[in-house]
Formats: structure tokens, C-alpha cells, sequence
């Protein structure tokens, strides 16, 4: 080992304020260069620990403690933890937030009631059945409502294909879904929607009437066009 | 009804009586943690600020604001790590701020022409080279470098007021006091 060796391991270990020990002793005996550095960093911590020592035993001044006591208010306690700007304010913030979930729960749950009235569940029977008329409603003790924005949530919403999609009631969805496979499977319901027919003396082909909920179609009369 | 009226007044009589008599023992308790402690943040200011006055008016400060937290702080062992970690950021601010500096440099300046004894001059020196030393220490080394310092604190005292691990308290002790010579010797 070198002397700056031996140097370097002194200065961590004065440095820790532990002693030399072993080789470093022997060393620091035997080497008059390395016992001067030794003799100067033990000065040098000297000078430290007695000007730390020094400053930080230093006592207050003795009217220190009246003055702190002088200082501390009569009247007000100390704080409870919350001064009243932040408890104001704390109220506020809680009072926002109970309403915004009030207004949540209560869009949500209006949602949730339209899915499950009862009787809005339609189950329109085969149009092949032979008495379809009264039997297609399983229930229509509750009268059909048109679709119409929900209070509360967003008019239209972009579905992923971007295209705008209309807010309905699940119920109400659902039975156009149906009315639109019925129509798909019967075109001449649809050309006689749209087109109605052409002259009077033609007959018009049997078709069954179909009725989704309260909504009851059935061909047209060709007086009703005139 | 004059009777529930007489109630209601002893009652809130009663109640003023209790808030009063909670102030007074909260108070109380203040002052004995005030006796106990301010001699610490004294020091602790000390450690940082030149001037010992600086050093009490940021004591007082520290203890001041003690107290406005001091239902929080009712624990003992909070208390003394609370007021020395504020003391010690209250301090620190004050020596950042420029226009204190000036002062403090001029009566350390004034100070300086005193003393004759080349005793006293070289001390004075020292004292300042190594105020510049520490003030470039970074903040967390040199509160461990300050506590560790003082008169009568061993390590896992220092260790207990910062509520650092001792092994953390020890490696940064070790590394204040390198840098600190580095710069020094």
C-alpha cells in the first residue's frame, strides 16, 4: 500500500471519528510524512467539533422564554386541525360531490327502471299463429311510451363506427328490433305501407295484422288514401 | 319555565367552565414542552444562522407555530421532531433570504474588527470558512451533522428525532463529516 493509501483510509476514519488501528498504526509510526498528515487532519477535526461545539452549546438569551411566552395568543386554542377557510372549503367540495353522485345514481337508476318495468318485455308471438291479435301482447297494461331522452344523460352518443346513436329505453329498442325483423320477413306489409295499393279494384293479399306492444298495423284501406 | 331557563344557563356556565379549564391545562402543557424544548430549536436555528438573535426569532417562530398545531402534536417524541424539522426549514429559509444575509455579513464584518488576538482572528476564520462548508452541504446532512453535534444527543437520540433508521443516520453523519473536511482541510 502507498501512502495515499494510508492517507485516504485515515481521513474516512477520522472522519467516522474511529481510531487507527493495525497496519494504519504501524504505518502512520513508522511514515514521518503520513504521521504530519495525520497530525494535521486530527488539528483540523479539532478545530471543527470545537467551533460546532461552540455554536450549538450556546444557551438562549434569557428573556428568550418570556418573549415566546409572551408571544403565544390568550385567547385563541390552539388548532383543532382544520382552521375554518379549509373546513369551508372541505364542505363545499363534499357538498359538490354528494350532489354530482345524487345526480349519477339517480340517472342511473332511472335507466335501470326503464329496462325493468314490468310489462315491458315483449314477446310478440309468431305471425303465423292463427289468433294473433289479443295474444300478442303479453302485456300491455302499460302503454307504450316513444323514445325520449333520459333526464340527465347525453343527447346522442358516437357509437364506435361513429355513427350517432339514439338514446332509447332498452325495452323500447328492443321491440323496434323486433317489429324490423317482423317487417324484413313480410314484404308485402311493407309494400303496403309504403305503397299502399294500386288501384281499388284490386284485392288486396290477406295479411295478418302484427301488433308490437300498443303499436297495431295492419293494410291499409284504400278509401283512407283518397 | 323559569326553571329550564336557570338549567340551560348552568349548563352552558358548566360547559364555558370545562373549555376554560381545557385551555388552561393545554396551555400549561405547552409551556412545560417550551421548557423542555425551546433550548432545542434555539440550537438548531443556531446551527444554521450566524447571528444568535436571528437564532431566537426563529426559535420563537418555530415554537409559535407549535403551538397552533399543538393538538396534533401532544405526543412527546412528535413534538421534538416536529419543532426541530420546522425550526430547521424556518431557519434555512432565513439564511436563503438575500437582504438577511447582508445584514447578518455586516454585523459578522463589525464583529470581526474587534477581537486583536491572532487567536481570535484565526478562530474567527476557521468559524467562517466552515459556515461556508456547511452551507453547501446538502440540507439532509448537515440537520444530522448539527443534531449529532450537540452537547448530550447520541446517535439513536438523533436517529429518534428525525425518525430515520440509526444505520441512515450513521452513513449520513459519515458523509456530512468527509465532505465537511474535504472542504476544509
Amino acid at each position: 500500500m502507498t501512502c495515499d493509501h494510508f492517507k485516504r483510509a485515515m481521513f474516512a476514519s477520522t472522519a467516522a471519528g474511529q481510531e487507527l488501528g493495525g497496519d494504519l498504526e504501524n504505518h502512520y509510526r513508522q511514515c514521518a510524512d503520513c504521521w504530519a498528515a495525520l497530525k494535521r487532519e486530527e488539528n483540523l477535526w479539532g478545530q471543527i467539533n470545537a467551533a460546532l461545539r461552540r455554536r450549538l452549546d450556546e444557551e438562549p438569551t434569557p428573556g428568550f422564554f418570556a418573549r415566546v411566552r409572551a408571544g403565544i395568543p390568550e385567547e385563541g386554542l390552539p388548532q383543532t386541525g382544520w382552521n375554518p377557510t379549509w373546513l369551508f372549503a372541505a364542505a363545499s367540495l363534499s357538498l359538490v360531490l354528494i350532489f354530482a353522485a345524487h345526480l349519477r345514481t339517480g340517472s342511473h337508476a332511472r335507466t335501470d327502471e326503464a329496462a325493468n318495468l314490468p310489462g315491458r318485455t315483449l314477446a310478440v308471438q309468431q305471425l303465423s299463429d292463427p289468433n294473433p291479435i289479443p295474444s300478442a301482447i303479453v302485456n300491455s297494461a302499460i302503454p307504450t311510451r316513444h323514445s325520449r331522452q333520459i333526464k340527465g344523460a347525453p343527447a346522442s352518443r358516437r357509437n364506435a363506427g361513429g355513427e350517432p346513436e339514439v338514446l332509447v329505453p332498452a325495452d323500447e329498442a328492443k321491440a323496434f328490433q323486433q317489429f324490423v325483423t317482423r317487417l324484413a320477413d313480410r314484404h308485402e306489409v311493407v309494400e303496403a305501407l309504403v305503397n299502399g295499393p294500386l288501384n281499388e279494384e284490386d284485392e288486396l293479399d290477406p295479411i295478418c295484422p302484427v301488433e308490437i306492444a300498443d303499436l297495431w298495423l295492419q293494410p291499409l284501406v284504400w278509401e283512407r288514401w283518397k | 319555565m323559569q326553571e329550564m331557563t336557570l338549567i340551560r344557563a348552568e349548563r352552558a356556565a358548566e360547559t364555558e367552565l370545562v373549555l376554560d379549564l381545557e385551555k388552561t391545562a393545554l396551555r400549561r402543557e405547552f409551556e412545560n414542552r417550551l421548557a423542555e424544548c425551546g433550548t432545542l430549536a434555539f440550537r438548531v436555528a443556531r446551527g444554521v444562522l450566524h447571528n444568535p438573535a436571528d437564532a431566537e426569532d426563529v426559535a420563537q417562530e418555530a415554537m409559535l407555530r407549535a403551538y397552533r398545531r399543538f393538538a396534533r402534536l401532544r405526543d412527546p417524541s412528535s413534538f421534538r421532531s416536529w419543532l426541530v424539522r420546522i425550526t430547521f426549514r424556518l431557519a434555512l429559509d432565513q439564511t436563503r433570504s438575500a437582504r438577511r444575509r447582508e445584514e447578518r455579513e455586516t454585523i459578522w464584518a463589525s464583529q470581526a474588527q474587534q477581537p486583536n488576538a491572532d487567536d481570535a482572528a484565526a478562530a474567527h476564520e476557521f468559524g467562517r470558512r466552515l459556515d461556508e462548508a456547511m452551507e453547501i452541504l446538502p440540507t439532509k446532512l448537515r440537520l444530522v451533522l448539527l443534531l449529532s453535534g450537540m452537547d448530550g444527543h447520541s446517535l439513536e437520540e438523533v436517529a429518534e428525532l428525525l425518525q430515520l433508521p440509526l444505520g441512515t443516520v450513521k452513513s449520513r453523519l459519515h458523509s456530512a463529516r468527509k465532505r465537511l473536511a474535504e472542504k476544509l482541510r
